[in-house]
């Protein structure tokens, strides 16, 4: 990539990064709510708004990250590189985030770490683009951090993807734990939360 | 130590080795100038500058600490000799052109200056001009407090030689 092409990243970073870090841990701990994003940085494509908060704020020098082929060009690992010194990891295996597009999601789950039982916590976090949070049918999740049950229909999501997010959970305490990136808002489904699939 | 042959400061990519193009030779040698120049009279220099870019900030200068190695010898590993302050800054022109900077110390000013300069230097139509302007001033008066000082500390030397080593 040529050095021209970098675009500047959060523009208080230490500020910026606390805030949407918090936004991110409520999500973790909400399974399912919808958050908008309190802060914003530019976006270089193919990533949305939601995507890249997570990799500023999450990413660190300790931290390889795998991007799906569909996300993957000199300009994001550009821009990763220099603005958090993650390094890309290629080996889907030995990643601890993994982004990618909804639609990659049931094709990616079953290559990420799920951790060790001495270690649970060695697991990846999937971070998954979708285009909103509006769409019909989905899940209805109940479990740790929901009081009773909570409905969640992020767009872009197939049975075979839903299937996969419930194999899972069924892994717990080991597993991964998701969080869906929109464009302007971001929600999670950390592992331990049950999901029951909606007719559409 | 098996792991010594695959870690980066013993292998064969050590820097100091990688060959450098003339640009790359250029570029360090203005930013050795500018890190080595002190603040106030750089910025002085900045600011007499006839007219200056438009630009954004990739990075606002921040200060951190970088931890400093060291190297017993030609071929002994590398070791950790402290940590010392740095403010960095990265600056990209309205062409696009990206100029960094890593100063020591805590001067945010002058790291915004150096990388501007380090980006405007790369402009083949300002090269020239800000070389003459400025980086040869500094190139000239660093020179000169070298030799002040190295004539200063000539003065003081001292000529040791041992009368009797005592050895019989």
């Amino acid at each position: 990539m040529s050095l021209t092409d970098l675009a500047p990243g959060f523009a208080d970073p230490v500020r910026d990064a606390a805030v949407s870090f918090r936004t991110i841990l409520d999500a973790m701990a909400r399974p399912g709510d919808v958050k908008s994003l309190p802060v914003t940085a530019p976006v270089p494509a193919p990533f949305n708004a939601a995507a890249i908060c997570v990799a500023l704020s999450l990413l660190d020098p300790d931290t390889p990250y795998w991007l799906a082929p569909d996300l993957r060009n000199d300009r994001i690992i550009g821009h990763f590189s220099f603005h958090t010194g993650a390094p890309f990891e290629a080996d889907i295996h030995k990643a601890q985030f993994a982004f990618f597009p909804v639609a990659d999601l049931a094709r990616v789950m079953k290559d990420l770490s799920i951790g060790t039982d001495e270690y649970p916590d060695r697991s990846a976090t999937a971070i998954a683009l979708v285009p909103g949070f509006d769409s019909a049918g989905g899940v209805r999740l109940a479990g740790p951090g929901i009081e009773t049950t909570c409905d969640f229909a992020p767009g872009g999501m197939t049975t075979d993807a839903w299937n996969a997010l419930e194999r899972n959970a069924m892994l717990f305490p080991l597993g991964v734990d998701t969080i869906f990136a929109g464009p302007d808002s971001l929600a999670a489904i950390p592992r331990s939360t049950r999901l029951t699939q909606l007719e559409a | 130590m098996r792991n010594e042959s695959s870690s980066p400061d013993t292998g064969n990519n050590r820097s100091w080795e990688v060959p450098l193009s003339d640009d790359q030779r250029a570029r360090q040698g203005w930013m050795g100038v500018l890190s080595m120049a002190p603040s106030a009279r750089l910025c002085d220099l900045f600011d007499a500058l006839p007219e200056k870019p438009g630009f954004e900030f990739l990075r606002k200068p921040e200060s951190g600490l970088i931890m400093t190695q060291g190297r017993v010898g030609g071929t002994g590993g590398a070791f950790n000799m402290g940590e010392m302050t740095v403010t960095r800054c990265s600056v990209k022109l309205s062409d696009g052109t990206v100029g960094h900077a890593y100063q020591a110390g805590r001067d945010k000013k002058k790291a915004r200056c150096c990388a501007l300069l380090d980006a405007m230097l790369q402009q083949p139509e300002r090269q020239r001009e800000i070389m003459n302007s400025i980086i040869e001033p500094l190139k000239a008066e660093q020179a000169a407090r070298d030799l002040a000082r190295a004539k200063k500390v000539a003065a003081t030397k001292v000529d040791f030689f041992t009368l009797v080593r005592g050895e019989d």
